[in-house]
């Protein structure tokens, strides 16, 4: 602000020269000498971010209407989108930066700049493409409508709805307000990232005195997470739910169940280990029983809920619960055994489940390999590109929390609460890869802690609020580091609204039982009550899913596969969501190709067709006994019923999964391939 | 303040199961009778608990209210759909409750004298300010 004024100071001088008219109250200065008081005033008075904020959000709101959806390269929105928009996006995070360098920070100017910045964040693409992102979530829609519908669990073999309690509750909503799940899962990211934010700054001022920190922590924290969000942070998805709750959890956690480890009183070495860890702890006021006892029971009930929400996230709020409690932060002790045999008690009726899509609950004591994430693809260009800023990010983030865990090391007291939310979630990559996705959940239950610590930091070192055009500019990298994994991939990932009507269509036209062949999977599938009468299947010929069994450009492969699959006729569908995809990241390779050849191939016709979609019937010649040649080190790909079985292992991927992961030339697939 | 805090929750709680039974009984639009649904998973439930907790932090009692109405309205949805009972008009039955919570709350309050009723709902204990300030002052 003081560079500000001196440059306000050589600018306006002159100009102000001309004015003559002296301000009340201010006659006996010079004029020019007034205009820069006045402005210097302006910016004393805080007029600065709420204009900052104004003017971004116009900014904007004017860049996103001139997006448009076929400009949309495949390096995403931000490459795509003018200054307007990056302007628009960057403002509100100036302004909220600024607005903490002031003397007297107003609250209301900081919650609105957050509230800018995140529903700009996750407002843009919706708004441009109207339709849910990605194609997992049309997934999570059908389950909820098909509960909804038929108001009981329909296939005990689903996971999703052995752990129905996210698409339960979805479902009620839709039933009382007469509108389906599609109507409202487009702006799920933004709703669940308008809560968690609620909950993270409440946490946040649980820990925390100082609210610059806090507020600042909640920023950084909602460019970290950008990226990940698509995995299951805040798309409609159980995940995202129950992450919502697990906030809930701590802060019940946080503020009733709170212990302050007085070490004089007690002995043994449990104790004496863990002293150097509690040195500089401030004591904790004790609550009354009886609101202990009342906050224990709505844990307890949240904590069910997320058990019966989610596979995985009861565990990861299971470690750090343990950990918080053997440090003797949290107590009463038997709280840990009470919600892990709630967790226990829910999985074991249903680890077969489990055991046949995770391989158990311990699936490999391989750290290394747990925490390699997804098979990726070798797509150069956008896609390594968009995977190396968000590995960056990462990796930043977690070196920078290491440094100021380290800095603080002879009296980490004050921060072992953050400091151990952050890194507990790693123990779960000790047992367990959730099919490749469990370092993306880790990811997520850290980055609150980690940006905690790190506004704590900046704090602490002086660099806030005594500099903040330099943690103006460490926010804005973050954020779009951020902002460039979750727009990325916004063209494969995206659907347009005629994708969406003909996914529909093929519900409403196609006779029960009917066999419908995806060329690829990246297509709104699934979204219906009904999804399960059909046979959904994807050619398997993307690496990504499994191993391909079939080149997607020999036509006569995949329709000798499709013979394979016991059905007179087939309904193929091809689509620009598709073609993006295959562009995007090189698979399925032989897309071109097949959709040339579907075109003109005998006994193919079309019998649907809109701008970006088209549905071929095709009359389909019955396998004969040999195999086709299927590509080395393959197998002939022995289709399964879709949706009987249990999740697949990329059921609810998530694409930053991808982009997180490394793309590698060639990678040995751990399974054969698997349909949905 | 904090006796605001919890007073403002039942408020909130009274209004929220009110407006959103209206909202979803009587107007015909699907944007309105969505809207209320909405209110009614989000709001009724948690402020009919949290009316009588004090979550200390202004951010931490709406968030709570949240997740306490999102959780229990999940929970009796698929209670709904283990019993194969599926009947989600019953949901209502969380507006009620909220709202019953809620008016004893305002009457409680209105009855009792304001540190007592603190101190039953724990407003002035355990850690972060009791108080809200609009503004954040100077770091020293």
């Amino acid at each position: 602000l003081t560079d500000a004024r001196s440059i306000a100071d050589s600018r306006l001088v002159t100009v102000a020269q001309l004015d003559a008219t002296a301000v009340e109250g201010e006659c006996t200065e010079p004029s020019g000498a007034t205009v820069v008081s006045r402005f210097g005033r302006l910016l004393d008075r805080g007029a600065v971010p709420p204009l900052l904020l104004a003017l971004g959000v116009v900014a904007w709101v004017f860049g996103v209407s001139r997006l448009e959806i076929a400009a949309i390269g495949n390096y995403g929105v931000l490459a795509t989108g003018d200054g307007w928009l990056i302007a628009g996006l960057a403002a509100p995070a100036l302004a909220l930066v600024l607005e903490l360098a002031r003397g007297r920070a107003r609250g209301w100017v900081l919650g609105a700049a957050l509230v800018a910045l995140i529903v700009e964040i996750y407002a843009t693409v919706p708004i441009v493409y109207g339709t849910p992102e990605y194609a997992w979530v049309f997934k999570h829609v059908g389950v909820t409508q098909a509960l909804g519908h038929f108001g009981h669990i329909t296939d005990p073999s689903s996971i999703y709805e052995r752990w129905p309690l996210f698409f339960a509750g979805s479902a009620g909503i839709s039933a009382l307000g007469h509108v389906g799940p599609l109507a409202y899962a487009t702006w799920a990211p933004l709703a669940f990232e308008l809560a968690n934010a609620v909950l993270l700054f409440g946490i946040f001022r649980l820990l925390v005195d100082d609210r610059r920190v806090v507020w600042l922590a909640v920023l950084l924290f909602e460019g970290l997470i950008a990226w990940v969000g698509e995995d299951g942070q805040s798309y409609y998805s159980p995940q995202a739910f129950a992450y919502l709750l697990w906030l809930g959890v701590l802060v019940l956690l946080l503020r009733w169940l709170r212990s302050s480890p007085s070490l004089e009183s007690q002995r043994g070495r449990l104790t004496r280990l863990r002293a150097p860890l509690l040195e500089g702890s401030e004591s904790v006021q004790h609550e009354r029983k009886s609101i202990r006892t009342a906050a224990l029971s709505l844990l307890v009930i949240t904590f069910f809920a997320i058990v019966a929400a989610h596979q995985l996230t009861p565990y990861l709020a299971l470690l750090a619960i343990a950990a918080l409690t053997l440090l003797g932060l949290v107590r009463p002790r038997w709280l840990v055994v009470l919600l892990a045999a709630i967790a226990i008690g829910f999985l074991i009726p249903r680890y077969g489940l489990v055991s046949r899509n995770f391989g158990g609950l311990f699936s490999g004591f391989d750290p290394f390999a747990n925490a390699a994430g997804k098979a990726g693809t070798s797509a150069p260009g956008a896609e390594t590109f968009t995977a190396l800023v968000v590995r960056a990010l990462a990796g930043c983030m977690w070196v920078l929390t290491v440094a100021v865990i380290v800095r603080r090391r002879r009296a980490p007291g004050p921060i072992l609460v953050p400091a151990t939310l952050a890194f507990t979630p790693f123990a779960v990559l000790g047992v367990q890869s959730y099919g490749g996705e469990a370092i993306y959940r880790v990811f997520m239950f850290s980055a609150p802690w980690c940006a905690l610590l790190i506004a704590q930091a900046a704090r602490d070192l002086r660099l806030f609020p005594r500099h903040p055009m330099a943690v103006s500019c460490v926010c804005l990298v973050v954020l779009f580091a951020g902002l460039q994994g979750l727009y990325g991939p916004a063209r494969p990932y995206s659907f347009t609204r005629a994708e969406l009507a003909s996914s529909a269509w093929l519900y409403t036209h196609l006779p029960r039982h009917s066999l419908i062949v995806l060329a690829d999977e990246n297509f709104p599938t699934r979204e219906s009550a009904f999804f399960a009468a059909y046979d959904i299947q994807v050619v398997p010929a993307d690496p990504q899913i499994g191993k391909p069994t079939v080149e997607e450009g020999d036509l006569s492969a995949v329709e000798h596969w499709i013979g394979g699959l016991g059905h007179r006729t087939a309904y193929v569908v091809v689509s620009g969501s598709m073609r993006r995809y295959a562009e995007y990241y090189g698979y399925p390779r032989g897309y071109n190709a097949f959709v040339r050849g579907i075109s003109v191939a005998p006994g193919s016709r079309v019998a649907h067709v809109d701008a970006d979609t088209t549905v071929y019937r095709l009359a389909v010649q019955q396998a004969s006994p040999t195999p086709p040649a299927v590509p080395s080190g393959g197998r002939a790909h022995r289709a399964r019923p879709v949706h009987r079985g249990g999740r697949s292992r990329r059921a609810g991927r998530s694409h930053g999964a991808r982009r997180f992961h490394r793309p590698r030339r060639s990678h040995p697939p751990r399974r054969a391939h698997r349909t949905r | 303040v904090t006796r605001s805090r919890t007073a403002v929750t039942a408020a909130a709680g009274l209004m929220a199961s009110v407006t959103a039974t209206v909202l979803i009984e009587v107007p015909p639009w699907p944007a309105a009778n969505f809207g209320g649904a909405l209110l009614l998973g989000c709001v009724p439930a948690g402020a009919g608990i949290m009316c009588w907790l004090d979550a200390g932090e202004n951010a931490a009692q709406a968030g709570l209210t949240l997740v306490l109405s999102l959780s229990l309205l999940a929970i009796a949805s698929s209670l709904m759909i283990w019993l194969s009972a599926w009947h989600p008009s019953l949901l209502f039955a969380l507006a009620g409750a909220s709202a019953v919570s809620c008016l004893a709350r305002l009457r409680l309050q209105a009855r009792t004298p304001s540190a007592e009723l603190d101190r039953s709902t724990n407003a002035t204990s355990g850690c972060g300010e009791s108080s809200e300030s609009a503004e954040i002052h100077p770091a020293p």
